[in-house]
């Protein structure tokens, strides 16, 4: 195993390397930090502007395989250089990512393990009306886009605490400003936790949930499911120990993968509950031509999926015991 | 989702956002014709709740806080160091600069040769929060970094400072006397915000010394907490403050994408919002509970820039008749619609209804006359050729870039192309990805006509000055229609150059209705601003150009 997991790795770095440099060799030369000074009136004299973007390594005028030396020196090193307004992109990469790992991993995990029980429960329960409202809703929680679903629920949190009369439900950011630490203080980040955890478990479980009752479909039926019936298995137990084992193994390839990504994907979530993490800074990196920002979030997509990739590979390998030996 | 209606350009004086106060005379809020200046809950300051908590959004999160440097001249830096730091001059609701008393007694102007020197008495109870007197030394260093001498200070604009001689000392320890080489019209706008002396001494200090740090300050406020990860500052009273004693206990600022503000307003986690043109907003908090909406006539107008550098618009003929050929009012309600504002055409480049100086200039250029559109066409030899009007072989046709994904510029586009159909111009939308707009389309002059909205401010000479001064070879600046004239100039130069308001506006508008004239840009309507407040908000609101005072914000019941 430990074999398969460094000629993997080696891969990866290949891959790594290419990736993140690509990533910022599109984002120079398609990015125009220079626009958003020129837009402005009365316009920052030029000789400013030239200074402050030769100083950031953004300067369109010099030539970009100069800009690449430069900043692909400073990475080795472990620096992403500078914001378009001067900020270290390392220590604004760390607080951002944080912010994005403590407010998605909760629900994640929640719409995937809740995606998975569900699809399988709906599968075992094919055709009944049970069956049929897991399907209906894991049709429509997908046909809604992020944003709506989390102003819908917005709306409703707001009525309830209007009924209620006292505010239980509050969402803008991680904790009320000026909060106490503690276990009060834990207490109000758990609270402004639960709306963006419910719409990202929901904007999740659908998915999940379709897929997985397909791949327990298939196994249901499969000879050794059947199999372990004839040994006097109870139905029970040969559904959840050789059935849903075996309907997992190509849902761990999948969810790594989106696991991967969700850590940049959930923008809307972020804008709309008043976050500050990963998503919003890509999208508002891009508007406004940040390429360092850009290059760096790029570089924690690439590492984000190829390790990825090395779960979906561990966990594939531990799960089945014929991919060890063939890889 | 996108907040600016068509790609509006940022300029220095940022007074759009939420949050002025003053008094809105109620006489003119209760005629629904125009909007008032601001729209604010005007209440007294002995009948202000002493304490609470003002929770005001953010539309980004700065890191720079010395607003004159490049990257810190935003909104969001203005709306967090009017509490903060010295203002001199703050301007009221028509734009009309007048002294803070807790800082400046008086500032009195006198001409001399060829020069002006204006004379500053600043309040001797002034002082920074480091125990130093506010005086001399600030102005000194404020006027030496922004200058423009030396080059390491990374400033936003030298306009103003640059022509400052010299700064002594007055009859007293609080006078300043400051020398100018010429005559400056907007000296008004200069020293405010004004930064202490140690922040500007160096280029090392101006550029870096601010960054994620407020180190001294002379408000009502002090800064308590920048918090970096939750992206919030938070301002307290400060006790050291020698004006009225501040009614807020805090200020909490947060940055919010505008798409999380209705919800979050709704849920009282704000305690106001700027709703822009965004009627959907507007009905999300139309029906919140103890919640109100304020409405004023904001600094920014909409308008439509034609490019006379383009083939076909190049002959002033065609653009005249394009602009006569555009029903203004039309557009204005469609953009306005279900916002409850009473929709008024715009008559002037500079000033904006509410403003001192304002006149409606749009005369014989700024209607919708069919028959005259079709004269001129025909005069400048476009006839019409089945459907749309021709000329050597080739078609009347227009390109219309709009940013993409922006529905209001999209409206605009659809709008000017069935009117200018009826006089035989045949209108192309562009649509374009929203951040190549003016670098890749404006800019360079790949466009024909394209419509944004123009920030306004309390000194429009200054800075509109870049927008309709004559190109200089390849150096368009903001004159994006590129075209311009010698007696445009002359008027402008003039009118900054000039002190008396009376004359000012009078050059001013005549290089307007020169503007008109010569049919570059089409002015179309004055921005409302709606902000939504909880009702018992007072003195804060939708406030035009008027910069409030922080101490008198409050709420009318204690909370």
């Amino acid at each position: 195993m430990a074999a398969f997991v460094l000629r993997r790795l080696a891969n990866h770095l290949v891959l790594a390397v290419l990736g993140v440099s690509l990533a910022y060799l599109l984002a120079a030369a398609a990015l125009d930090p220079r626009a958003a000074y020129e837009d402005r009136t009365p316009r920052p004299p030029e000789a400013v502007v030239d200074a402050r973007l030769t100083a950031l390594n953004l300067n369109d005028r010099t030539p970009l395989a100069d800009r690449y030396r430069i900043w692909a020196g400073d990475v080795l090193r472990g620096d992403f250089g500078r914001t378009w307004d001067g900020e270290p992109v390392n220590a604004e990469l760390g607080r951002r990512l944080g912010v994005s790992l403590r407010l998605v991993l909760p629900g994640a995990v929640l719409g995937c393990a809740g995606g998975l029980l569900l699809g399988a429960w709906a599968a075992v329960r094919r055709g009944r009306t049970a069956d049929r409202l897991v399907t209906f809703g894991a049709c429509l929680l997908p046909a809604v886009p992020v944003f709506v679903l989390a102003v819908l629920l917005q709306m409703l949190a707001s009525r309830a605490n209007d009924a209620l009369g006292v505010r239980v439900f509050v969402w803008v950011g991680e904790s009320t400003p000026g909060a106490p630490g503690g276990v009060a203080g834990l207490a109000d980040r758990a609270r402004h936790l639960l709306l963006p955890t419910v719409t990202i478990a929901l904007a999740q479980l659908g998915v999940y949930c379709r897929y997985q009752r397909g791949l327990m479909l298939d196994v249901l039926h499969a000879d050794f499911v059947r199999t372990a019936r004839a040994r006097g298995l109870r139905r029970r137990s040969a559904l959840l120990r050789h059935g849903l084992r075996t309907a997992l193994v190509p849902m761990t390839t999948y969810l790594s993968y989106a696991s991967g990504l969700l850590v940049l994907g959930a923008v809307f979530t972020e804008e709309i509950f008043g976050r500050h993490g990963m998503g919003e800074w890509l999208a508002g990196s891009v508007a406004r031509g940040d390429v360092n920002a850009v290059a760096a979030i790029g570089c924690v997509a690439v590492c984000g999926v190829l390790l990825a990739g090395l779960v979906a590979d561990v966990l594939h390998g531990a799960l089945d015991p014929r991919v060890r030996g063939a890889a | 989702m996108t907040r600016i209606s068509g790609a509006a350009l940022l300029g220095v004086g940022l007074l759009t956002g939420t949050g002025c106060s003053g008094s809105a005379p109620e006489s003119t809020a209760r005629s629904s014709e125009q909007l008032p200046a601001f729209d604010v809950n005007p209440v007294p300051r002995d009948r202000v709740a002493e304490g609470g908590t003002l929770r005001w959004p953010l539309p980004e999160f700065p890191s720079q806080w010395n607003f004159n440097h490049v990257n810190g001249t935003t909104g969001a830096v203005e709306r967090v160091v009017q509490g903060v730091l010295p203002h001199l001059m703050r301007a009221d609701e028509k734009a009309v600069p007048r002294p803070v008393p807790e800082y400046l007694r008086s500032a009195t102007l006198r001409r001399t040769g060829r020069g002006q020197i204006v004379t500053y008495r600043l309040n001797p109870r002034a002082r920074w929060s480091d125990g130093r007197p506010i005086g001399r030394a600030d102005f000194v260093a404020q006027a030496r970094a922004l200058s423009g001498r030396d080059a390491r200070y990374e400033v936003s604009t030298v306009t103003g400072y640059r022509r400052i001689k010299s700064i002594e000392r007055g009859a007293g320890e609080h006078e300043v006397k400051v020398t100018f080489d010429g005559t400056y019209a907007d000296w008004r706008g200069l020293f405010s915000p004004l930064y202490p002396a140690a922040a500007y001494s160096t280029p090392r200090e101006f550029n870096g010394g601010w960054r994620n740090r407020m180190p001294v300050t002379a408000g009502p406020f002090r800064v308590q907490q920048i918090d970096r990860t939750g992206k919030t500052v938070t301002l307290v009273r400060d006790p050291a403050w020698w004006g009225p004693r501040a009614r807020l206990d805090r200020i909490v600022y947060r940055a919010m994408d505008p798409a999380a503000t209705p919800g979050a307003f709704a849920n009282g986690e704000i305690d106001l919002m700027d709703i822009g043109l965004d009627a959907g907003a507007l009905r999300r908090v139309q029906s919140v509970r103890g919640a109100a909406v304020r409405k004023a006539a904001g600094p920014d107008w909409r308008h439509f820039t034609l490019n006379a550098a383009s083939p076909v618009l190049s002959d002033a003929r065609v653009r005249r008749a394009v602009m006569l050929g555009i029903d203004r009012r039309a557009i204005a309600r469609s953009d306005l619609s279900g916002l409850g504002v009473p929709v008024r055409t715009l008559g002037n480049h500079f000033y904006v209804a509410t403003q001192d100086g304002y006149r409606d200039n749009s005369g014989e250029f700024g209607v919708y006359d069919l028959g005259r559109a079709r004269r001129l066409l025909d005069e400048a030899g476009w006839h019409l050729r089945g459907e749309y009007r021709a000329k050597d072989g080739r078609t009347l046709a227009l390109r219309f870039v709009v940013p993409s994904g922006v529905p209001i510029s999209k409206r605009e586009g659809e709008l000017a192309r069935a009117m200018l159909e009826r006089i035989g111009v045949r209108v192309d939308i562009v649509p374009v990805p929203a951040d190549d707009v003016f670098a890749r389309y404006v800019t360079p002059g790949r466009f024909d006509i394209v419509p944004f909205s123009w920030l306004g401010t309390s000194y429009p000479v200054s800075t509109m000055k870049s927008v309709f001064a004559r190109p200089d070879g390849g150096r368009v600046q903001q004159n994006f229609s590129r075209v311009g004239s010698e007696a445009i100039d002359t008027a402008l130069d003039g009118a900054i150059a000039e002190v008396d308001p009376v004359k000012v506006h009078a050059l001013v508008n005549a290089a307007d209705r020169l503007i008109w004239r010569q049919a570059s840009v089409l002015p179309l309507y004055q921005r409302p601003q709606l902000v939504a407040a909880r009702a018992d908000l007072a003195n804060l609101g939708a406030c035009g150009f008027f910069e409030p005072d922080y101490e008198d914000i409050g709420f009318t019941d204690a909370s």
